[in-house]
């Protein structure tokens, strides 16, 4: 009597369990695998995968989302983030960097919004130099302080209040690669299958 | 994979599932397992004799507060 | 009452012997139960001060953000995982397993088996978190919310859990007690759950949206199936069990549970409304938090209706003070939580600082409340030493209770504006960045009261252990007995 108590008790268990999980996780992932990436969309360079690293390594996905979303649902439109973002976006991503915070912009299409380097390596020097009242850490350990810039190195151009003296700022690799991959967020290319505009007046419970 | 067979296994599974539970839902009825007698009595099992119902147990040392015969009295 | 004197003697000296041989069970099992529990609680207040000064290391990254700016290992995108994980896996994990422990003795009847199991698992558990907080902060994070730990740092906490899980199964196998209370049902159904949460969400079955669904998948269910039932366990045994009245209804603790599991268990994509992902599975997620209004109620019910007719205990005793103030929170974050996961409230909400004050009310005012209540309960009858300074209980209280409502007042409020500016195109990005700074500041105060709330509470419990301070007899209450006595 006891042992089939406790049979059912951890049969219903598991039941519920496998039940939530297949249903949110394994159904979606089926219908997502078969998901052709479009023709347009890059497989990450080595150096991208690199940056990649670097993004995740300096947690900026706890303040920067990678998705945008469709007309009529809060204003990523309106603020010209992309269009609505489709599973296909992401069939090159391990781990997934969707995000859940917005303390900075989104960041799916930095690359078409910003494409230039420079402000880039200024902006995660020291973020406030080209985005005033800006809350962003500085990444200054991206960068090198030396005397000279070497050869097919090149010094960013910093204004005199923070210059070191006698001294020139360098990006590393790191900070290159990580520069890299933002520069190759671009996901403005069409896609067939865009969401459809949110039907404010039926959708919505 | 595609759609079909997961479709198929999925089916399956809900069947199998779904008996399961009816099984153990029928088994619950025939034994009782939903009487509010023995849930209950179920609730009491926190207690023994010596920290009984009725008896708060938010103190380390059995001593009586000095009130706690007048807490009795009143 | 017709018996003879002598009868009347009989009987009495026949429940004495009973009172006594219960006595003398509960102390036995309890003393099993100790060491093991000990070195778990032990455990997690560290992490809980590791956590804590982590966190509000944080939070004022953003109020200064070029505080420490140069130092790679402290900026905010280390430290934030860093305080997440320690205070979860940390904190609530290992302190949840010393409650758990000692439950599990004193529900099942019976001294723990296998206890060496639990040495193993609490020290690897230790080892785990270590260096998973160390391989973070130094580049090595793993790249998805609540599973930053790199494998070999998620695969030992993965091994401790299961010893704890074996050594706890094991007890509950050679149980001396024919009925299994509400408690140990959630805590089977969590010891169940979790490590098969645990190792497929670190297995690395997915990619893409896919990957997307089962890290919020796994972000939400690591609450509904270990967190949680911490919380919910602790509750259902000390609310009764300090007052002294059994609960108020058990066949609201069986509809509460089942429908718990069940829909609970589906919880998880509403963190991703408006995201990529088939729109059908994001609503069967937001159908699902909908329903938990019924475990929900049912727990609220009887929780609040246990203690409803003894508020005078909850004026002077600690642990139902804490406790109960636990079970308010789950309430209100419950109905929060499903309120918030629809998509009219999702559409300003989501992306903001809102869901942040919302997960702080379910973890610290919930889970960590009830925690502390436990502790404040199984200590002293662990170290045979009543607390003895009542003072630093009640600033314990207050700091913890009036730190984390500023935290969750602010980010609420905060987050809520931040919502809407970021869904007006004509503010500018940054104005929505500048106009969070004095809520985020708030945060980093309410955050601070928490943690100063967590040396006091670490620095009682060290005299507790070494049996320092005066000795009391008398029980360490907020109040003195004459007032609290009017019950």
């Amino acid at each position: 009597m006891m042992f089939i108590r406790s049979f059912v008790f951890f049969l219903g268990v598991l039941a519920t369990f496998a039940l939530g999980w297949v249903g949110i996780v394994g159904i979606p992932d089926i219908m997502i695998a078969r998901v052709q990436p479009p023709a347009e969309l890059k497989r990450y360079t080595a150096d991208q995968l690199f940056g990649r690293r670097m993004y995740i390594r300096e947690g900026c996905l706890y303040c920067h989302s990678q998705q945008v979303r469709a007309e009529g649902f809060g204003s990523d439109q309106a603020r010209f983030w992309g269009r609505a973002s489709v599973p296909a976006d992401y069939q090159y991503d391990k781990p997934h960097l969707l995000g859940t915070m917005r303390t900075g912009p989104d960041l799916f299409n930095i690359g078409a919004r910003q494409p230039n380097e420079d402000w880039h390596l200024l902006h995660l020097y020291n973020p406030r130099l080209v985005s005033r009242g800006s809350v962003m850490p500085p990444y200054p350990w991206l960068f090198e302080v030396k005397a000279a810039p070497g050869p097919r190195e090149k010094a960013l151009v910093l204004p005199d209040s923070v210059a070191p003296a006698g001294r020139v700022v360098v990006p590393t690799a790191e900070a290159h690669a990580l520069v890299a991959y933002l520069l190759g967020m671009n996901h403005t290319y069409p896609v067939s299958q865009t969401p459809a505009p949110y039907d404010t007046a039926h959708a919505r419970p | 994979m595609t759609l079909l067979p997961a479709a198929v296994v999925i089916v399956v599974v809900a069947i199998v599932g779904a008996s399961a539970a009816l099984a153990a839902f029928f088994w619950a009825l025939r034994t009782r397992q939903f009487s509010i007698k023995q849930l209950n009595e179920g609730a009491t099992v926190i207690f023994d004799n010596a920290e009984d119902i009725g008896t708060p147990t938010d103190q380390l040392f059995k001593n009586p507060p000095p009130d706690k015969d007048e807490r009795n009295a009143h | 009452m017709s018996g003879t004197p002598t009868d009347v003697k009989r009987a009495r000296a026949t429940g004495h012997d009973q009172r006594i041989a219960d006595e003398v069970l509960r102390i036995g099992i309890d003393a099993s139960a100790a060491s093991p529990t000990v070195l778990y609680l032990l455990s997690g207040i560290a992490w809980l001060l590791i956590g804590s000064v982590a966190g509000v290391a944080a939070s004022l990254k953003l109020d200064l953000p070029d505080w420490l700016g140069g130092v790679g290992p402290l900026t905010f995108g280390r430290l934030r995982p860093v305080h997440l994980n320690t205070v979860t896996y940390g904190w609530i994990s290992l302190a949840g397993s010393g409650m758990i422990v000692w439950l599990m003795g004193r529900l099942c009847r019976t001294e723990i088996r296998w206890p060496g199991l639990l040495y193993a698992s609490a020290i690897l558990w230790n080892i785990g978190l270590a260096a998973g907080s160390l391989l973070v902060l130094f580049g090595y994070n793993a790249g998805m919310e609540w599973l930053e730990f790199p494998l070999p740092a998620a695969a030992i906490i993965a091994l401790a859990f299961v010893l704890f899980a074996v050594s706890m199964f094991r007890t509950f196998a050679d149980r001396q007690v024919e009925h299994v209370y509400v408690s140990l049902w959630y805590i089977l159904a969590s010891m169940t759950w979790f490590p098969i949460l645990y190792v497929i969400a670190n297995a690395g079955l997915y990619q893409g949206v896919g990957e997307a669904a089962m890290n919020w998948w796994y972000g939400h269910n690591a609450i509904t199936v270990w967190f949680t039932p911490i919380g919910l366990a602790g509750a259902y045994y000390f609310i009764p069990k300090v007052i002294g009245r059994p609960i108020y209804s058990y066949y609201l603790g069986l509809l509460g549970f089942w429908s718990f599991a069940l829909f609970y268990n589906w919880n998880g994509l509403h963190h991703l409304v408006g995201g990529p992902l088939p729109t059908w599975a994001i609503s069967v997620s937001i159908v699902a938090s909908l329903m938990m209004f019924v475990p929900v109620l049912a727990v609220a019910v009887n929780h609040h209706m246990t203690a409803l007719g003894h508020l005078q205990s909850v004026r002077y005793s600690p642990t139902l003070r804490f406790v109960v103030f636990g079970a308010m929170s789950y309430t209100a974050v419950s109905f929060q939580g499903s309120l918030e996961a629809t998509r009219s409230v999702q559409e300003v909400a989501h992306f903001t600082h809102y869901t942040i004050g919302h997960a702080h009310l379910g973890m610290y005012a919930f889970v960590t409340m009830v925690l502390f209540g436990a502790i404040y309960y199984i200590l002293p009858r662990i170290a045979k030493w009543e607390w003895p300074y009542p003072v630093l209980i009640k600033a314990h209280f207050w700091l913890s209770a009036v730190g984390v409502m500023l935290y969750f007042v602010a980010l609420t409020v905060g987050g809520w504006l931040q919502g809407l500016a970021m869904n007006t195109s004509a503010v500018p990005f940054l104005d929505t960045v500048q106009q969070t700074l004095p809520w985020l500041w708030a945060r980093s105060v309410g955050g601070s009261m928490m943690t100063i709330a967590h040396f006091i509470f670490a620095a009682h419990v060290a005299l507790v252990i070494y049996r320092a301070g005066p000795m009391r007899f008398a029980p360490a209450w907020f109040r003195k007995a004459e007032e609290g006595a009017a019950e």
